[in-house]
């Protein structure tokens, strides 16, 4: 080698290091604004309405055959999607069943167990190709657990299935059980069968809805279903690991004690505040008391947390019958990382049954708008899918003809199909469209 | 626009690691230059000298059987 070219070599070299550096700078998106897809299409089936361009496909049902025997439970709830390689997809499907209902066939083990018998409640799995949806395998994969509504993936590829039972032995609701419940169990997308049903005891015990996982950081925020709810969050010992402890903690808006504006001093849309963060202690509850003394700690009080979806550096909380109109609000958390305080926003908040009617699940859509699953109380409900505009606009996306919950809205990896369940009778559906469409 | 995550969660080591390898890509290239201009002074040395190559060759053939 001669100067002139080893001269040559390392400035090649350096010259990659700047272009890599380019290369890595993240592209700015093309400023839109909302789009709303038009009015919704009654559907022939008497399903789902959805707008003109989506069409669905139902993709497993109530008593379809499993490939371990059983038959696909009912009350599906919360669900994640997986990318598990080879051109395959994993739906990871909770099942909100209580003692006595229907397991859809026996269970050989689980977590928990009443009168000697492996409790309903869990997960199941769903295989199936990226491109056509082909269903490959469907199996139960978590069991022995009590009303897994909600829960979240993880950014290292598992579901968070979350108990919204904090019952036990000598508890309400909890005669003939044997084990204390109210737990996050941690279920990998890429198992073959049932998992070993661990309770992941250091996230807490309390009437758990959902829980999302900030990659950045590997910090997971948890919701809890009550009326007078805390927000939590988790900071593991060690991130990704999160049987091996951690501390959890309780949001508190500087100056906001109560956030469900259901008195007549009220908070407005769109306002943010700073927000500290509350270390708990003995979060294993055996009362069930950990809002109660969270609050007394100076949480803020929030009405029924539900959904909570991970964004880009911000994480979005349904609070199901918060604001004036008990109707519904969505939250807007933004970490700081350090650079600066944390702080949460009240983003949404319904004015009408039209616009907004109890939000559960959620998710962000690839046009960057939220999809949220209303969940209504009433004797008759009229549940739909709801978008929601970065501007904070409500629109209807789809709409359930039958008497029961959306749940469990999630969207493949590369963003071409919104899975969504039906609560009872169970459906998995896989919606197709324009999603990624976002008129100016 | 809201948007999803990027998952970053498995890049941390892998980010550790690129600008580890890129410190050393960069300590190589000035070092290199210095390296060479040093060459010639090798000649002062004895390591062409035959007793060295005899003790390399009396270390480096036993360990060479045993392993």
């Amino acid at each position: 080698m001669d100067r002139r070219r080893f001269l040559q070599a390392t400035g090649t070299a350096f010259g990659a290091l700047v272009a890599s550096g380019c290369a890595i700078r993240p592209l700015i998106p093309v400023n839109t604004t909302a789009s709303i897809y038009g009015g919704l299409e009654p559907d022939p089936q008497g399903l789902l309405d959805l707008p003109n361009g989506f069409s669905y496909q139902v993709i497993s049902r109530l008593g379809d055959k499993m490939d371990d025997g059983g038959t696909v439970p009912d009350n599906a709830d919360g669900m994640g999607c997986f990318d598990v390689g080879n051109g395959h997809l994993a739906l990871v499907r909770n099942h909100e069943l209580i003692p006595g209902d229907d397991a859809g066939g026996q269970l050989a083990e689980g977590y928990g167990t009443r009168h000697g018998e492996v409790l309903p409640g869990g997960t199941t799995h769903i295989r199936l190709d990226a491109k056509t949806l082909q269903v490959e395998t469907q199996f139960r994969s978590l069991a022995g657990t009590i009303r897994n509504c909600s829960g979240g993936i993880t950014p290292w590829g598992s579901w968070l299935s979350c108990e919204e039972s904090p019952t036990g032995p000598g508890q309400r609701y909890g005669e003939g059980l044997a084990n204390n419940h109210g737990w996050v169990f941690e279920v990998p997308a890429n198992t073959r069968g049932l998992v070993a049903a661990i309770p992941l005891t250091a996230l807490g015990r309390f009437n758990h809805e959902a829980a999302c996982v900030d990659p950045d950081t590997g910090v997971v925020y948890l919701t809890e279903d009550r009326d007078d709810s805390v927000l939590y969050r988790f900071l593991p010992k060690f991130p990704g690991q999160l049987s091996k402890g951690g501390q959890i903690q309780a949001m508190s808006a500087v100056g906001v004690p109560d956030i469900r504006n259901w008195k007549p001093t009220q908070q407005p849309v769109g306002r943010s505040w700073p927000i500290r963060w509350i270390d708990l202690e003995n979060t294993d509850a055996p009362a069930d008391d950990l809002r109660t003394r969270a609050a007394a700690l100076g949480a803020t009080l929030i009405a029924r947390g539900e959904g909570i979806h991970m964004g880009e550096q911000e994480l979005y909380v349904c609070s199901t019958s918060g604001g004036r109109a008990k109707l519904g609000q969505i939250l807007r958390l933004k970490p700081g990382y350090g650079r600066k305080q944390d702080s949460l926003e009240l983003f949404f908040e319904s004015e009408s049954k039209d616009q907004f009617n109890f939000g559960d699940n959620l998710t962000v859509a690839p046009n960057g708008h939220l999809v949220v699953c209303e969940d209504q109380y009433t004797e008759v409900v009229d549940n739909h899918l709801r978008g929601i505009t970065p501007a904070g606009e409500a629109y209807p996306l789809a709409r359930l003809r039958l008497q029961t919950e959306l749940a469990g809205a999630c969207f493949s990896p590369d963003g071409s199909f919104l899975f969504v369940n039906t609560y009872s009778p169970t459906h998995t559906l896989a919606i197709s469209g324009p999603w990624d469409w976002a008129v100016a | 626009m809201i948007k999803n995550p990027s998952n970053r969660f498995g890049r941390r080591l892998a980010d550790k690691a690129a600008i580890g390898l890129s410190l050393l890509c960069m300590v190589h290239c000035l070092l290199l230059p210095l390296a060479f201009t040093l060459i010639p002074a090798l000649l002062a040395t004895n390591l062409g000298d035959e007793r060295v190559q005899l003790w390399l060759v009396l270390v480096a053939v036993p360990i060479s059987a045993f392993a």
